[in-house]
C-alpha cells in the first residue's frame, strides 16, 4: 500500500514537471525582430575579458561569429 | 712516457676538431637546402597616383543578401558570397548583367548544410567554399543543366588546422590556408584534409607577443588572402594594421609592405588577441600585373564612438594598388564603403560589395 502511494507520488511530480515543462516551452512570447537584433547586437560573444557587437566581418575570439566590434574590458 | 700522452691529447684534440668540422659542413649544408624565403620590408606613405571613383549600382532582381562579403567571378558567372546568410551563403548570379541563377551554400547544422562561409574560389567550372565553424571544404559543382550548383566534394580538414578563415587552390591537389595558431603564416593541405607543412612566419616586431602569446598575435594578424597561379604571387593583407605581404612562390621572395597604420595592434585578454588600432584591409586580388587591396583605416576609438551615436558604416572607402614587387602604385577613392572585390581588368572595372546598402552590388569603371 505505502509503495502505491510512494509510486503515485512520484508519477504525480514527475507529471507535474513534464507539464510545467511544456507549457513554457510552447509558450510563445511576443518579441520583435527589432529586440532580437539589437539582444545579438548587443552581446553575440561575451566573457569577462571582452565583449563583441553587432554584425561585421571580425572573428569574435568568444562566439566565433563574425562581429562589428569587439570591444576589450 | 710525457711525449706519448702529449701525442694522444693531440690526437684525441685533432678528432674532437674533425667532429666539429664534419658537423659544421652538415648544418651548413642542412640550412641551405631548408627552404627559405628571401625577405625585405617596404614602408609606404603615400601613392604616386590617386583618383576618384563614382559607384554605378547594379540592378538585381532579388533582394538576397544580409552581408555580401564576396564576389567572384568566373566566365559568364559571378558568385557572391553572404557572411551573414540566413537561407544560402552563396547566390549565383550571370555575368555582367546580374541575373539570377541559383543559390548554394544551405545554412543549417545537419550533415549537408553550412554552419558558415568564410570565402569563395571558382577552380575548373566549380566553386569550393569554407566552413570554418564546420572545418569543412565544399565543392560545389554545375548540374548538368547548367542553372544550379550541387555539393560534388568535401573536404575534412585535420584537427591539427586551428581555425582556418580564408584559403586560396594552389594547384589541384594542394590548398594553401593562413595558420591560426601563429607558428608559421601558411598550412599546405592536400585535398585529403591533410596538414602537409607550415611555412612562413609572422613578420611581427612585438617580440613579447612572438615567445608568449603567438595565438593571440596570430589572431591580430588574421589575413585575407589572395593567389594567381600564373604568376605564383600569394598576397596576405591584415584585417588590423596596415601590412601587405608578397610571396612569390616561383623565386620564393617575400616582400612586406607596411603602411602608415603599421602592424596590427591588439591587447590580450584571457590569451585572446582583442583588437585596438585600426581595421586595414578587408580584401586582396592578384592580377596577372597588379595587387589590389580593399582598405578600411578607420580606429577603434573612432568605430565606437560613431556606433555609440547609431552610425554604422562597414567597410572601406580606398582600394591600394601595388605591383607585383609590393611597390604603390595607385590609390582609389571610392564614394561608397564596400568589402569585397572583383577586378576584371578585361572590362576596366571593379565589381564590389557594398554591406551597408540595398543596392548591394556596385561597379567602378577604371
Amino acid at each position: 500500500m505505502r509503495n502505491n502511494m510512494k509510486l503515485g507520488l512520484i508519477v504525480t511530480v514527475m507529471a507535474l514537471a513534464i507539464g510545467g515543462w511544456w507549457v513554457s516551452y510552447h509558450h510563445s512570447v511576443k518579441v520583435t525582430s527589432l529586440l532580437l537584433d539589437n539582444v545579438e547586437a548587443l552581446a553575440s560573444g561575451e566573457s569577462g575579458g571582452a565583449i563583441c557587437y553587432g554584425v561585421g566581418s571580425i572573428d569574435c575570439p568568444y562566439s566565433r561569429e563574425k562581429v562589428y566590434f569587439v570591444n576589450g574590458k | 712516457m710525457i711525449v706519448l700522452i702529449v701525442e694522444k691529447r693531440y690526437i684525441l684534440l685533432m678528432e674532437n676538431k674533425m667532429h666539429i668540422i664534419c658537423i659544421s659542413v652538415f648544418c651548413s649544408f642542412f640550412f641551405s637546402c631548408a627552404p627559405q624565403l628571401d625577405k625585405t620590408t617596404e614602408r609606404y606613405v603615400t601613392f604616386p597616383k590617386e583618383r576618384q571613383l563614382e559607384a554605378r549600382s547594379i540592378a538585381l532582381d532579388t533582394a538576397l543578401f544580409r552581408y555580401p562579403f564576396r564576389v567572384k567571378v568566373d566566365g559568364d558567372k559571378v558568385a557572391v558570397m553572404d557572411l551573414h546568410g540566413t537561407d544560402y551563403f552563396i547566390h549565383l548570379f550571370h555575368y555582367t548583367d546580374f541575373r539570377y541563377i541559383a543559390s548554394c551554400g544551405r545554412h543549417g547544422d545537419s550533415p549537408t548544410e553550412m554552419l558558415s562561409a568564410e570565402n569563395i574560389r571558382w577552380a575548373s567550372n566549380s566553386l569550393w567554399t569554407l566552413d570554418a565553424n564546420n572545418s569543412i571544404l565544399t565543392r560545389f559543382g554545375f548540374a548538368l543543366s547548367g542553372d544550379s550548383l550541387l555539393r560534388d566534394e568535401t573536404v575534412r580538414l585535420g584537427k591539427e588546422l586551428l581555425r582556418c578563415l580564408d584559403f586560396v587552390l594552389y594547384d589541384d591537389s594542394t590548398f594553401i590556408i593562413p595558420d591560426y595558431s601563429g607558428e608559421n603564416r601558411f598550412c599546405w593541405v592536400n585535398r585529403s584534409g591533410c596538414l602537409l607543412r607550415k611555412t612562413g612566419f609572422i613578420p611581427s616586431s612585438n617580440e613579447d607577443a612572438l615567445k608568449h602569446a603567438r595565438p593571440a598575435l596570430a589572431q591580430a594578424w588574421r589575413s585575407f588572402i589572395g593567389y594567381n597561379p600564373h604568376n605564383g604571387v600569394l598576397a596576405a593583407v591584415t584585417q588590423l594594421g596596415e601590412v601587405l605581404e608578397i610571396y612569390n612562390l616561383k623565386d620564393s621572395t617575400h616582400v612586406v609592405c607596411m603602411g602608415p597604420g603599421g602592424e596590427p595592434e591588439f591587447s590580450i585578454s584571457e590569451g585572446y588577441g582583442i583588437p585596438t588600432g585600426i581595421m586595414g584591409f578587408s580584401d586582396v586580388q592578384v592580377t596577372d600585373s597588379a595587387i589590389y587591396a580593399v582598405f578600411h583605416g578607420h580606429s577603434f576609438k573612432d568605430i565606437k564612438r560613431e556606433m555609440q551615436k547609431g552610425h554604422v558604416q562597414d567597410g572601406g572607402r580606398y582600394i591600394y594598388v601595388f605591383s607585383l614587387q609590393g611597390k604603390p602604385l595607385r590609390k582609389y577613392i571610392l564614394d561608397r564603403y564596400v568589402y569585397g572585390i572583383y577586378v576584371d581588368e578585361r572590362r576596366g572595372v571593379i565589381v564590389a560589395t557594398d554591406v551597408n546598402s540595398d543596392e548591394p552590388i556596385v561597379e567602378f569603371k577604371l
